[in-house]
């Protein structure tokens, strides 16, 4: 509960180390295709508590690296630990959500939510207490019974961000979940979302193509360069918390974005135009 | 307000049984009136003395119950392995690569051609017609279920799966019910066309049921009770379409509300 609570970024060296990932590497060997390298040399360590968003040029396998990590596919190589557990053998499982929510669209939101409580078999009573309080968590009162379908954008993203943590995850895996949405509910989700972070110290790694959006929420930044993926760049990320939208106009925020943009396009992926909210392959 | 949603209700009501009465005073006027033989067109009241008639000493009842039992045990014994085939054959590659040529190859044969082959192998009684129709079942269901099963959107198994769900739990949780409404799509040909068969097989080869009781009629000349046979038909082919209808929202709740149709 405390770990959120930091309101200045925090380092490595401060806090416990959550998820340490060494050397990995992950290729696909292609029946017609030659192998193709999708990371390569990729080390992190994310601290407990920490927000760090991953950002990089399309392909350069950031939503594998979160796949690898959630256990959704298998690394080639290297070392994957959670609180210094091989990752095989930690208990913890971290949960992850996606830009197209994945929900179960024959379940109400509350079935949803309590999906994977029931699939570790939790008691029915336990169950609705830990989604009831879920829902509510995510500003979704009063819409338990509702089929995801009959929900906007925005709220499938809550349900789904809800059912992610009523499993009570250490670690929050998060692939471009506002990507799909307008800017106005991303807003809002972002801001959601930071509140959910601070209330309940979760460990959040966040894949983004929205520079403004990493550097708002995070406590470090990591860019990835591609061919084949790992990581160019750690930049932390100095803003006092709780941030508002507002800080998007400080100067030390634009020159970071700038900073990161150029980091972007140096792949050639991408072309940065300063003072511009610009578009990402 | 509830009283203006009524009268709505009772004129649309109205609205739909206009064509029908239509129909059937037309057949009045022409059979009193015009110069048609009864053998072409019998009088209305015939139709009704003979629904009496057979009622009355059980006849009807006993084909009506001999079609619905050959027609229900095809048509659940077929679908039930169409879908559960089609559930491997979806899950496991290997499995719908070594059926496939066989599958599409003898899915491509209507049904009612194999009519005359299980007749010689296996004679006139019952099996040979439900088999008929449990086979019409099984290619109905199985290769929808196949292609729903494929067309799962992988980001739910994800989902699942990041929640530590199994492979039991990812078929019987996930992909079953994500492939339902095309299960459902296959099962409802199936019901529509057990039906069709069932009439064609007993119509060819019957000595009991409704098919049989409409050839018996020919046979006889007895055109009323063809008309009384075809129109019991007709009542039992509607329910079907009903209880299938019925069954379906009643499966997945979650589809009210997201057709384009009512």
């Amino acid at each position: 509960m405390t770990k959120g609570m930091f309101h200045k970024a925090v380092t490595e060296d401060q806090l416990k180390v959550k998820l340490c990932i060494n050397n990995l590497r992950k290729e696909y060997v292609g029946g017609t295709r030659d192998t193709f390298v999708a990371l390569d040399k990729l080390s992190l360590q994310v601290a407990e508590g920490e927000f760090v968003s991953v950002l990089g040029p399309s392909g350069c396998g950031k939503s594998t690296l979160l796949e690898i990590i959630a256990g959704l596919q298998k690394r080639s190589s290297g070392e994957i630990s959670i609180d210094g557990l091989p990752i095989e053998k930690s208990g913890t499982k971290p949960a992850i959500v996606f830009q197209h929510y994945g929900l179960f669209p024959w379940l109400t939101v509350q079935k949803n939510i309590e999906y994977g409580l029931k699939i570790r078999g939790i008691d029915r009573k336990t169950r609705n207490k830990i989604s009831h309080a879920h829902i509510e968590m995510v500003n979704l009162g009063g819409f338990a019974k509702f089929y995801p379908h009959e929900l906007s954008g925005g709220m499938q993203q809550r349900v789904a961000l809800a059912r992610a943590l009523a499993n009570n995850p250490d670690i929050l895996l998060l692939d471009e979940p506002f990507a799909a949405l307008d800017a106005q509910t991303r807003e809002m989700c972002q801001r959601e979302l930071l509140n959910l972070w601070k209330q309940t110290g979760v460990t959040i790694i966040f894949v983004t193509h929205d520079v403004g959006e990493a550097i708002f929420l995070s406590d470090r930044v990591i860019v990835m360069s591609k061919n084949p993926g790992t990581i160019k760049e750690s930049i932390p990320i100095d803003i006092a918390r709780p941030r508002d939208f507002h800080v998007r106009l400080a100067e030390g925020f634009r020159k970071t974005e700038l900073h990161v943009r150029l980091l972007i396009s140096e792949n050639g992926a991408m072309v940065a135009i300063p003072g511009k909210e610009g578009q990402h392959g | 307000m509830a009283d203006h949603k009524l009268k709505k209700t009772a004129a649309r009501f109205l609205l739909k049984c206009l064509l029908p009465l239509a129909i059937f005073l037309g057949w009045e006027i022409a059979v009193t009136y015009g110069d048609i033989p009864p053998l072409l067109l019998p009088k209305l009241a015939k139709v009704g003395a003979d629904f009496v008639k057979y009622s009355t000493n059980g006849e009807l009842f006993h084909h009506i119950f001999i079609s619905l039992r050959r027609c229900a045990i095809g048509f659940f014994i077929g679908s039930t392995l169409g879908i559960v085939f089609g559930i491997l054959l979806g899950w496991f590659k290997r499995l719908e690569d070594f059926f496939d040529f066989t599958l599409n190859f003898s899915r491509a044969i209507p049904k009612t051609a194999l009519a005359p082959l299980l007749i010689v192998w296996f004679g006139f009684g019952d099996f040979p017609k439900v088999m008929l129709i449990g086979l019409a079942a099984f290619f109905y269901t199985v290769i929808p279920t196949l292609e729903g099963v494929q067309n799962v959107d992988s980001l739910l198994v994800k989902s699942a799966r990041s929640m530590g769900a199994g492979d039991r739990q990812i078929v019987f949780g996930v992909i079953l019910p994500a492939a339902m409404p095309s299960i459902y799509a296959g099962i409802r040909i199936a019901a529509t066309s057990s039906f069709v068969i069932l009439l064609f097989v007993e119509i060819i080869s019957g000595n009991s049921g409704l098919g049989f009781l409409l050839e018996d009629a020919r046979e006889s000349l007895n055109t009323s009770t063809m008309f009384m046979t075809l129109i019991v038909v007709g009542i039992l082919g509607f329910s079907l379409d009903w209880l299938v209808r019925y069954t379906e929202k009643k499966v997945m709740p979650w589809q009210r509300g997201k057709t384009l149709s009512r």
